[in-house]
């Protein structure tokens, strides 16, 4: 068996009294597309954050490539849901931020050559601020593939977009996957895009956020949400699902 | 269409005065008519006083703000950046902020006797405070995941600083200094009155003692013009420096 790029450990975490997330063991294969699904509050977000070293575990250790994670590093390539591109930087200087840091003379060729193929040529030099939604998410997957990072975590990344762009940014992100093969890791809350996405869905329980069951996703590539096998697995998925969902509903409403 | 208005309105407010000066027979002492005003505020320009005033100002208020927000600017970041130095210095800048410039004017002529240097200190001293509470919060409040992202890319201490917290703390930066050299401009008369004998401030007192109230307005609407002169230049600055920013008043 091929060393996890990611081994999570028995890994805990509290906030002030809370507990986040509980007894989490999780091995994540090299090249191996994970997504995290969960209603909100069931610490996906800080699991993830926990894998990216922005969060320590309270109890239990993470390894990344063997080694264990004590900080962020460009290995690990973080894609926010709030996109956090720089707004005083241009589009071409967000994606090149991290080559510039590396003392890549090359940075900008590469920058513009990342925009080129994520269909945003011509935008380098404008403000994050003039570009749409789906455009901003572009350019934070370009930033966040210029360092050629083996391992790509998102965080919820097409949350805010619209049905449409949230559909060719998922063929796109495949796309990418499919040629260079990075492990990723993505949380979502939606049920058909884990589907439509994952090697295998995490799906995690209401608070503390444990792990409910792991679901390999068997499907065929490309997949196609108007076959009967993506239905079943759909409403498989559902299931589970709810059943967090309903406790959480249940802890709002007391 | 909007500047025509804003010209009709004045006009209308200088003829309202004009008239009631007039019909009521106000001693010119007390209130002159703009028509006066004017003819003084002519006379006052083209026998050079005005401009040799309004320099001696400008170049009070230029030294004052360059030095209490060059003073300012360095300490706020450094407070802003590091927790243990906002902590430390925190109580000190509280207790001397609320003290107004103004109320320094005594000690600041045992000091530094009469002249410029005091004038200088009082004008710093106004700078100091808005640049150096706006950067503090300006550096204090950029969001965390904007220093996440850059630690996530690999950015070193340094580069934090420099590419992230710096130009994340500009926008509020920047509106400290606008209100720095607008309080630099209040205080600048204040000291003209007291320190030293040029300037817009002196010149209004020194109209006072002889009783020329149209050279005591004629000084106000040169202080208002020049003082609105600076706001706008400010906020061009700030305009051309954040195009990147989004909640940008249009000036």
């Amino acid at each position: 068996m091929p060393e996890a790029a990611i081994q999570v450990r028995g890994v805990r975490k509290e906030f002030g009294g809370i507990v986040a997330l509980d007894r989490i063991d999780l091995d994540v294969a090299a090249g191996e597309f994970v997504c995290l699904l969960g209603p909100s509050g069931c610490g996906k977000s800080t699991l993830l954050n926990a894998i990216a070293g922005f969060t320590r575990p309270s109890s239990g250790e993470i390894l990344a490539f063997g080694k264990r994670v004590l900080q962020p590093e460009p290995a690990r390539a973080m894609v926010f849901q709030e996109y956090a591109l720089f707004p005083w930087m241009t589009v071409r200087e967000n994606v090149s931020f991290g080559l510039q840091i590396r003392g890549d003379r090359g940075a900008y060729q590469k920058a513009d050559a990342l925009l080129d193929k994520l269909a945003l040529r011509g935008f380098g030099d404008r403000y994050p601020k003039d570009l749409s939604g789906g455009m901003r998410q572009r350019v934070a997957l370009a930033r966040a593939l210029a360092l050629d990072a083996p391992m790509l975590l998102m965080d919820e990344p097409f949350g805010a977009l619209d049905a449409l762009t949230r559909r060719s940014m998922q063929d796109e992100l495949l796309r990418i996957w499919t040629e260079l093969k990075q492990t990723i890791v993505f949380v979502t809350h939606g049920i058909e895009e884990s589907l439509l996405l994952a090697d295998r869905v995490v799906v995690m329980t209401y608070r503390p956020g444990t792990v409910k069951k792991i679901v390999p996703v068997t499907l065929e590539r490309p997949r196609d949400e108007a076959t009967p096998g993506f239905s079943t697995a759909l409403r498989a998925l559902t299931q589970l699902v709810r059943e967090e969902q309903r406790r959480h509903e249940h802890d709002q409403q007391t | 269409m909007r500047a025509l208005r804003s010209i009709a309105v004045i006009a209308a407010a200088l003829a309202v005065w004009e008239i009631v000066c007039r019909a009521a027979h106000v001693s010119p002492a007390i209130l002159p008519p703009p028509s006066q005003v004017a003819r003084k505020w002519w006379e006052y320009l083209v026998t050079g006083e005005l401009p040799r005033d309004a320099v001696a100002t400008l170049l009070r208020v230029f030294v004052g703000f360059a030095i209490g927000a060059g003073l300012a600017l360095p300490l706020g970041l450094w407070m802003g950046a590091r927790d243990r130095i906002y902590e430390l210095l925190n109580p000190i800048v509280q207790l001397l902020r609320p003290i107004p410039p103004i109320a320094f004017i005594p000690l600041a002529i045992l000091w530094f006797g009469l002249g410029n240097p005091p004038a200088f200190f009082l004008i710093s001293l106004g700078a100091f405070f808005p640049v150096l509470m706006n950067t503090i919060a300006g550096v204090r409040t950029v969001d965390a995941i904007y220093v996440r992202a850059a630690q996530n890319l690999g950015a070193p201490a340094r580069t934090l600083f420099w590419r992230v917290l710096l130009p994340g703390a500009m926008p509020s930066i920047l509106s400290g200094m606008r209100v720095g050299i607008g309080v630099a401009f209040i205080v600048v008369i204040v000291a003209e009155m007291i320190a030293v004998n040029s300037g817009l401030g002196y010149r209004i007192l020194e109209a006072r003692e002889y009783f020329w109230s149209d050279k005591i307005l004629a000084g106000m609407i040169s202080i208002g013009v020049i003082g609105l002169a600076i706001d706008t230049v400010m906020a061009r600055i700030n305009h051309r420096l954040l195009r990147w920013h989004r909640g940008l008043e249009h000036a």
